[in-house]
């Protein structure tokens, strides 16, 4: 490979005619949000300043907070240490979309992207997101703490239909009839006994409508060589031992990531359209996005459902 | 309380007094570009890639500092997109993914899909000194500059890189 090898496929991704149409109604419709509900926010700002609700719009600046699992006694668990916010004094933020709400810091894990009137999660309206950037920063420290805000200011936070909000809440907006919904959980903060600590706040059980799984090859290079799992049954066993599983810390098993012809991700619907996406390692443990632990299972059933995923 | 954050001294909005709309086409045509290929390079897919492009473009239309020069903007932008892209990176799940779909429409030899497939398979710090070096045709004084890190970080993420893509040495001074 050559430099004139780079240049000769680089400069052939461009953007399609219609994008800069779709990225100027989008900056648009995102400012007219923010203006239309500017007063609104100030109102409840000044409200809540009596009643002490904690509600911060996302993209806050996150300077490096510690996401690894604390082990505790045997018998009380793993906790899984809160997310603090600290101030920005220069140097490398570690940025990522989340909203704090009531003091709970909810990172983004997913989004929905469909037709408008498909999707049926939107709970009740908490507030909207405002402000994306951290007001101490420094103007000089600008390039630093740039963050992605690929939800901007100005959406509507909702919780979700079915949910407890303390774990999961979402922003939902659209566009041309699209919906996109970003969903955000707060797992942090938690202390996990059992598998039913954590597992419980997805609402798996017997709620399985439909799943898919990948190989981590596939996982891993975007492939999305994705399969249909067709033995739900066998799902449905596996689902319902969640709740016994064994929380173990994150760090001292770190090493099954590098055992990748042992990883499996599977993608489980549920009947309101959630779709859980759970990381299945050989020896019998299971992941699960931001939520820095792993899970043991020492039941059949993983094995029945790991020798599905061929 | 309410904690808002405010915009407080990051208000720097348009000084032109242009619609925004005008303005984002003039910025649009200029930058669009430039922009969208680095998105699809750290990002892989359409999708994302215009994501982010649009968080880049917000960013200039509506929280941008005062520039001095259209080399200040344009090296702004390209950090400010840079960022963008490892954010969005930086999500668990999507991290360790390097998508290569939808490349195979842009070329018609499968070696250029290949090329590609392999810049793509580049860990993401690598992605960007590697495209500014190689595709923009900037020094590595002005990569350090546009990316604030410093010139030696930039000469190793280029030599890494370039081991990684095995990129043939032409009479480059490095």
């Amino acid at each position: 490979m050559n430099k004139e090898d780079i240049k000769r496929v680089i400069v052939k991704l461009e953007p399609d005619k219609g994008m800069e149409y779709r990225i100027k109604e989008k900056i648009l419709k995102r400012r007219c949000n923010k203006a239309n509900t500017r007063p609104t926010m100030l109102m409840v700002a000044r409200i809540a300043v009596f009643i002490c609700l904690v509600f911060v719009g996302f993209n806050f600046v996150v300077k490096k907070f510690d996401t690894s699992s604390v082990i505790l006694n045997p018998e009380d668990g793993v906790y899984l240490p809160k997310i603090e916010l600290k101030k920005s004094k220069g140097g490398q933020a570690d940025m990522m979309p989340l909203i704090v709400y009531q003091g709970r810091v909810y990172l983004r894990v997913d989004r929905i992207i469909s037709s408008a009137g498909e999707i049926d999660l939107q709970g009740e309206k908490l507030g909207i997101t405002n402000g994306n950037i951290n007001e101490r920063s420094k103007r000089d420290d600008y390039a630093a703490v740039e963050f992605s805000s690929t939800g901007g200011e100005g959406s509507n936070v909702y919780a979700v239909k079915g949910y407890d909000k303390s774990f999961r809440i979402m922003t939902y907006d659209t566009y041309d009839n699209e919906v996109f919904i970003y969903f955000y959980e707060c797992s942090n903060g938690l202390t996990i006994k059992t598998g039913a600590n954590f597992f419980d706040l997805l609402k798996m059980e017997s709620n399985v409508k439909a799943a898919k799984y990948e190989t981590y090859d596939s996982f891993y290079n975007g492939l999305k060589e994705y399969q249909e799992l067709k033995e739900i049954v066998v799902l449905n066993s596996f689902v319902n031992e969640l709740k016994n599983t064994i929380p173990c810390d994150y760090k001292s098993h770190d090493y099954l990531r590098d055992k990748i012809d042992e990883i499996k991700c599977i993608y489980v619907t549920l009947n309101d359209k959630m779709v859980v996406k759970l990381i299945l390692y050989k020896e019998g443990y299971i992941g699960y996005k931001f939520a820095n632990v792993f899970f043991k299972m020492n039941s059949q059933a993983f094995n029945d459902l790991w020798d599905q995923l061929a | 309380m309410i904690r808002v954050i405010g915009k407080g001294r990051f208000c720097y909005m348009q000084k032109s007094s242009q619609p925004v709309s005008d303005n984002f086409s003039e910025k649009y045509s200029l930058y669009s570009g430039m922009l969208f290929r680095i998105c699809r390079v750290y990002l892989g897919n359409i999708e994302d890639a215009e994501e982010a492009l649009q968080e880049a473009f917000y960013k200039l239309m509506y929280n941008c500092p005062h520039f001095t020069s259209d080399e200040h903007e344009k090296a702004w932008l390209i950090r400010v997109t840079t960022n963008v892209c490892k954010d969005m990176l930086r999500n668990v799940w999507r991290k360790r993914v390097v998508k290569v779909e939808e490349f195979e429409g842009y070329y018609d030899s499968p070696s250029d899909v290949h090329i590609m497939e392999e810049i793509m398979k580049l860990p993401a710090k690598y992605k960007a000194v590697i495209h500014l070096y190689y595709f923009e045709d900037y020094l590595v004084k002005q990569i350090s500059e546009t990316l604030k890190i410093s010139e030696s970080a930039v000469k190793m993420r280029l030599k890494r890189g370039r081991d990684i893509l095995k990129i043939e040495l032409e009479g480059e001074a490095l």
